[in-house]
């Protein structure tokens, strides 16, 4: 069977998400962060009512939990059901009783981790259990590279008693063979890097392998978001087109928050929103139509990763002064779609007549909406989405 | 366990430069922001918006760069708005990015233009 993440690309780069039996290495560059990730997987684990074995050692599990909240997944209850065992290996390294259903009385000792820990892979077999380690490179850390040659036994029992394995682990200044060993030993391989993109930096996940064999990487940029957890995150879609098309109204109704710099109802700098939709996240920078700002518009294009172009599907004598705004802001080439708006006036051409008229390459989409009542406008979006990440190829 | 403690990324080196400018007299938050609006890093308290802050300074500084040069009167180095409640400072960081503060309005500009200065060097520095 195969599990979902709820992590919309990922899913994808997995093949539907992770299989019984399956071990997933989460691989994190220095100053990149994993556990959010680790606690989503368990929270949508736990929602479906499928069993979470924790196995912890860099926290109190009471950490975990408090954590996890601060990004909207409450899993005491879990706790207490019995759904969510954690296996402690850590409350005792810091002379706190613990009082989870599995403990490591001494976590200097190797030994009782392991017989500890396959006691408890044991009693959670033939569930779908998620089995996280939290966190491998702590193990390496503290009983040297020898924990990773335990790791192919270990994968075997999850695949025998069809559980989920995820180990967490931080790739800290570690011998290049032994992380070369590392990387070959799961399954599964998603990596987390940070990104410089010019100036922007932002963290990436990328999934290098894939049921035990290298798979062509594609980058996913995200940000962890509180309440949310992990989200594909846009830093710029630019809206653009010209005056009067729609534009502050598209930005104002996809957005969960916006700003615009209204000057008697026109916009004179910029419209600003975010956007929140299926796991995405994106910010919208809203640009000004009148000829005289165009400056700012071809300095706000850059970094750009997709462009919405609003045109007044009444006011076809407006059609090149549009496609002039893409060459302004250096985005002709960019994912692009078109919003044919406001499709209620009665003399609005309909979508594919804009097109003709734009004389627009056919691979290029364009629809059909009306802001005014948000119609069509999250279509639009979710098809740049899928441009911009080559969705579904 | 073992850090590479010598190497930290340039985003948590941008982020211990503004927490240095934020400790100095006055200034509450600090950002550093790319000329095209994207938010590079910051320091401010949870309730600002940062990506928003981000993209209109961006636009504020850039209206003002486009304003200096129709004029002819050579580029614009800050901007500067002195609000009832607080002083909102702009100044370029080098060709791509900007870095930007707020402070108390009671502070003097003086005090506030050299402390970001130095901070302007210090993610020069870093880019470098
Ligand atoms: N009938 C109709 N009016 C619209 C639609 N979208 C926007 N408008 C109106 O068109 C005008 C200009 O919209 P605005 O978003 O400010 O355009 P911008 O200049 O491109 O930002 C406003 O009066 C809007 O209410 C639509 O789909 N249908
Ligand atoms: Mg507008």
């Amino acid at each position: 069977m195969k599990f979902p993440t709820t992590i919309p690309l990922l899913d994808d780069m997995l093949n539907g998400g992770l299989k019984t039996g399956s071990s997933t290495l989460i691989w994190c560059s220095p100053f990149t962060e994993g556990t959010t990730l680790i606690y989503q997987l368990c929270a949508s684990w736990l929602s479906r009512e499928l069993p979470v074995l924790y196995f912890i050692n860099t926290k109190t599990p009471e950490i975990v939990l408090e954590d996890s909240y601060q990004y909207g997944w409450s899993l005491s209850r879990y706790r207490e059901e019995g759904l969510l065992c954690f296996i402690d290996s850590y409350s005792a390294a810091i002379g706190v009783e613990s009082k989870e259903r599995y403990v490591i009385n001494d976590p200097e000792d190797q030994k009782e981790i392991v017989d500890v820990t396959y006691n408890a892979i044991r009693d959670f077999r033939a569930r779908n259990c998620l089995f996280v380690v939290d966190s491998l490179s702590t193990l390496i850390d503290r009983f040297g590279e020898y924990v990773v040659d335990l790791l192919p036994e270990l994968n075997r029992s999850i695949f025998l008693y069809d559980l989920v394995g995820v180990y967490l682990f931080t790739e800290w200044n570690y011998d290049p063979k032994l992380k070369e060993k590392i990387s070959n030993i799961c399954d599964n391989l998603v990596s987390i890097i940070p990104v410089e993109r010019q100036v922007a930096i932002s963290d990436v996940f990328t999934v290098k392998r894939r049921d035990g064999k290298s798979v062509e990487e594609r980058i996913v940029p995200f940000k962890y978001v509180k309440p949310g957890g992990m989200r594909i995150y846009v830093p710029k879609i630019l809206v653009t087109g010209p005056y009067n098309a729609g534009k502050t109204t598209v930005v104002h109704a996809l957005s969960t928050r916006a700003v615009s710099v209204d000057r008697k109802g026109t916009t004179v700098a910029l419209d600003f929103g975010h956007l929140e939709y299926k796991g995405f996240s994106a910010d919208l920078f809203g640009t000004i139509g009148q000829q005289r700002f165009d400056p700012i518009l071809e300095q706000l294009g850059g970094e750009t990763l997709g462009v919405i172009l609003v045109v007044d599907s009444t006011k076809p004598e407006t059609f090149s002064r549009a496609l002039e705004m893409l060459r302004k802001a250096k985005v002709y080439g960019l994912p692009l779609v078109v919003f044919a708006n406001k499709q209620d006036l009665p003399r609005a051409l309909p979508p594919e007549e804009v097109k003709e008229r734009m004389r627009l390459p056919p691979e290029i989409p364009v629809v059909g909406t009306v802001a005014t009542e948000k119609k069509n406008l999250l279509n639009g979006v979710e098809t740049l989405l899928s441009l911009i990440f080559g969705m579904g190829k | 366990m073992e850090m590479a403690s010598t190497s930290a990324t340039p985003r948590e080196l941008l982020k211990e430069i503004l927490s240095e400018l934020n400790r100095g007299a006055g200034i509450q938050s600090s950002a550093i922001v790319s000329r095209d609006g994207l938010l590079v890093a910051s320091v401010m308290s949870e309730d600002v918006d940062a990506e928003a802050f981000a993209a209109m300074t961006a636009t504020m500084l850039g209206a003002a760069e486009t304003a200096f040069s129709e004029l002819k009167k050579g580029v614009a180095e800050r901007v500067i708005v002195e609000g009832s409640r607080a002083k909102i400072v702009a100044v370029g960081a080098g060709k791509d990015l900007i870095l930007v503060c707020m402070s108390d309005p009671s502070v003097q500009l003086g005090l506030i233009l050299h402390q970001i200065r130095r901070s302007v060097e210090k993610v020069k520095k870093v880019f470098a």
